[in-house]
């Protein structure tokens, strides 16, 4: 079985010896749905099940909830905690090599794979020129907030806003930065949000959520196409102009805005990327992250619990961006 | 901060290899790979910090510091226990000349501040550098 999908800058092909690690790896590369013209780095996951389940390495590049992975030479080592395995080999065309137990095959439970695929890919931009960069934007008017908050603080909800409101999205949580001499480049990767059931209440149009299947089982939140509701709504690119720090206040009413002290925006955009413990890979983050933020007028956003049912309630906000 | 033991003006010490560095329009910033706490320098103290890249003594840097206008009192030798303080210097068996920026336009007094709370140290996956929920 052999199968090419796009991410991105990455072309990456999948070899899989059944049909559940196919299924899985296929799944998960295929939410990355946004066009890119090439060139393209060539990656390859080639998976196969295995009796027995490898132990955990330290995690010395880096440690993740459901993964550690480890990294000399260029190449890397990565486990899981159901006992998978990813050794990756080559650098102009990385081939990953995941091994599985036959266990979770056979019972199917391949959350762990989504880890697996995560790292190759985000080595991959890497190794491409880009940091990936988990916060949400939109564009309107050549104007670009890159909106920043932690899972669940907030970014899918308003981007969704935002795009009612008549924004562009790149997305809501997955970009990827670059810098090019002078000009900062932010490029979009999927059309999904992640949106929690009750965006339903406030954004009708979104239909009942909880139809949908929660994406993971550390979160209530489903994913959702936002092309088919919002055609016209999607960009895939831009440069940035802001760095917008996003905090949800369960105490506040509607939202408040206030500039971003300087000093803070550089930690704002800093905290939306993992920073693996390797000398090479953070100083090309840091690097970025700097000529990034050189540019750009931070604001930091304060966003009530029930604030949406308000449908005017960004307009303050949108004011200080298009000013 | 800890306590590092007394430093004397000819001891060579230098930034720790696990301590990365991007230049800001108005000094830099230092992550600490290890702990995963980042440090934000003004312009006079990221000159310092360079000379530390390749190794340098308290006497190289007060020395440089003076040539650059700052004033003879204690504020290098305060920075420079600052940032023994973090463990971002270790010792080192000799010094060499380090590639340099130009120095500030105009000295102050040179400050390091540590952000709050380091980054996560434990992310959730590979592009999400949230804090894990349980499952």
């Amino acid at each position: 079985m052999n199968e090419a999908f796009f991410a991105g800058p990455l072309r990456v092909r999948i070899e899989a010896s059944e049909a559940p690690l196919r299924d899985k790896l296929a799944e998960t590369l295929g939410l990355y749905d946004r066009s890119w013209d090439g060139p393209f780095l060539d990656v390859v996951l080639s998976a196969r099940s295995v009796t027995a389940g490898a132990e955990m390495v330290d995690g010395a590049f880096l440690r993740c909830a459901r993964m550690t992975v480890d990294a000399a030479g260029g190449e890397f080592h990565a486990t899981t905690r159901c006992g998978a395995r990813a050794r990756s080999s080559g650098t102009a065309a990385r081939t990953w090599s995941i091994e599985v137990p036959e266990a979770a095959v056979a019972s199917r439970r391949l959350e762990e794979l989504e880890d697996i695929v995560g790292l190759a890919l985000t080595a991959g931009w890497r190794t491409a020129g880009w940091v990936p960069l988990h916060a949400a934007a939109v564009i309107r008017d050549g104007v670009c907030p890159i909106l920043c908050a932690g899972s669940g603080g907030g970014k899918s909800t308003l981007t969704a806003a935002l795009v009612r409101s008549g924004w562009r999205a790149l997305g809501d949580d997955k970009l990827l930065l670059r810098n090019e001499g002078t000009t900062c480049e932010l490029r979009a990767l999927l059309h999904t949000f992640n949106l929690h059931p009750r965006t339903s209440e406030w954004f009708p149009e979104v239909g009942d959520l909880t139809l949908l299947p929660p994406y993971s089982s550390w979160t209530e939140k489903r994913k959702f196409r936002s092309d088919g509701t919002w055609p016209e709504a999607s960009a895939p690119r831009a440069c940035p102009t802001h760095v917008v720090r996003v905090r949800r206040e369960s105490g506040r009413r509607g939202v408040c805005v206030r500039e971003l002290p300087r000093a803070e925006i550089f930690p704002t955009l800093l905290k939306q990327i993992a920073i693996p413990s390797d000398r090479t890979a953070a100083a090309g983050i840091l690097a970025t992250v700097a000529k990034t933020v050189a540019g750009v007028r931070g604001l930091d956003l304060e966003i009530g619990d029930d604030a949406y049912r308000d449908p005017e309630c960004l307009a303050g906000f949108e004011r200080e961006l298009l000013q | 901060m800890n306590h590092s033991p007394a430093l004397e003006k000819t001891d060579i010490l230098a930034l720790r290899a696990d301590v990365v560095a991007t230049v800001l329009e108005d000094g830099a910033v230092l992550l600490d790979l290890q702990t995963k706490y980042f440090y934000a320098l003004n312009g006079s103290a990221w000159s310092i910090l360079q000379r530390f890249e390749a190794g340098a003594t308290l006497a190289d840097v007060e020395a440089f510091a003076q040539r650059c206008g700052a004033p003879d009192d204690d504020s290098v030798a305060t920075f420079v226990a600052s940032v023994r303080a973090f463990e971002l210097l270790e010792p080192a068996d000799s010094a060499a000349e380090a590639e340099l920026m130009p120095p500030p336009a105009s000295w102050s007094v040179p400050t390091i501040e540590r952000q709050a709370e380091p980054l996560q140290r434990v992310l959730v996956s590979a592009f999400d550098p949230s804090i894990p929920l349980s499952e």
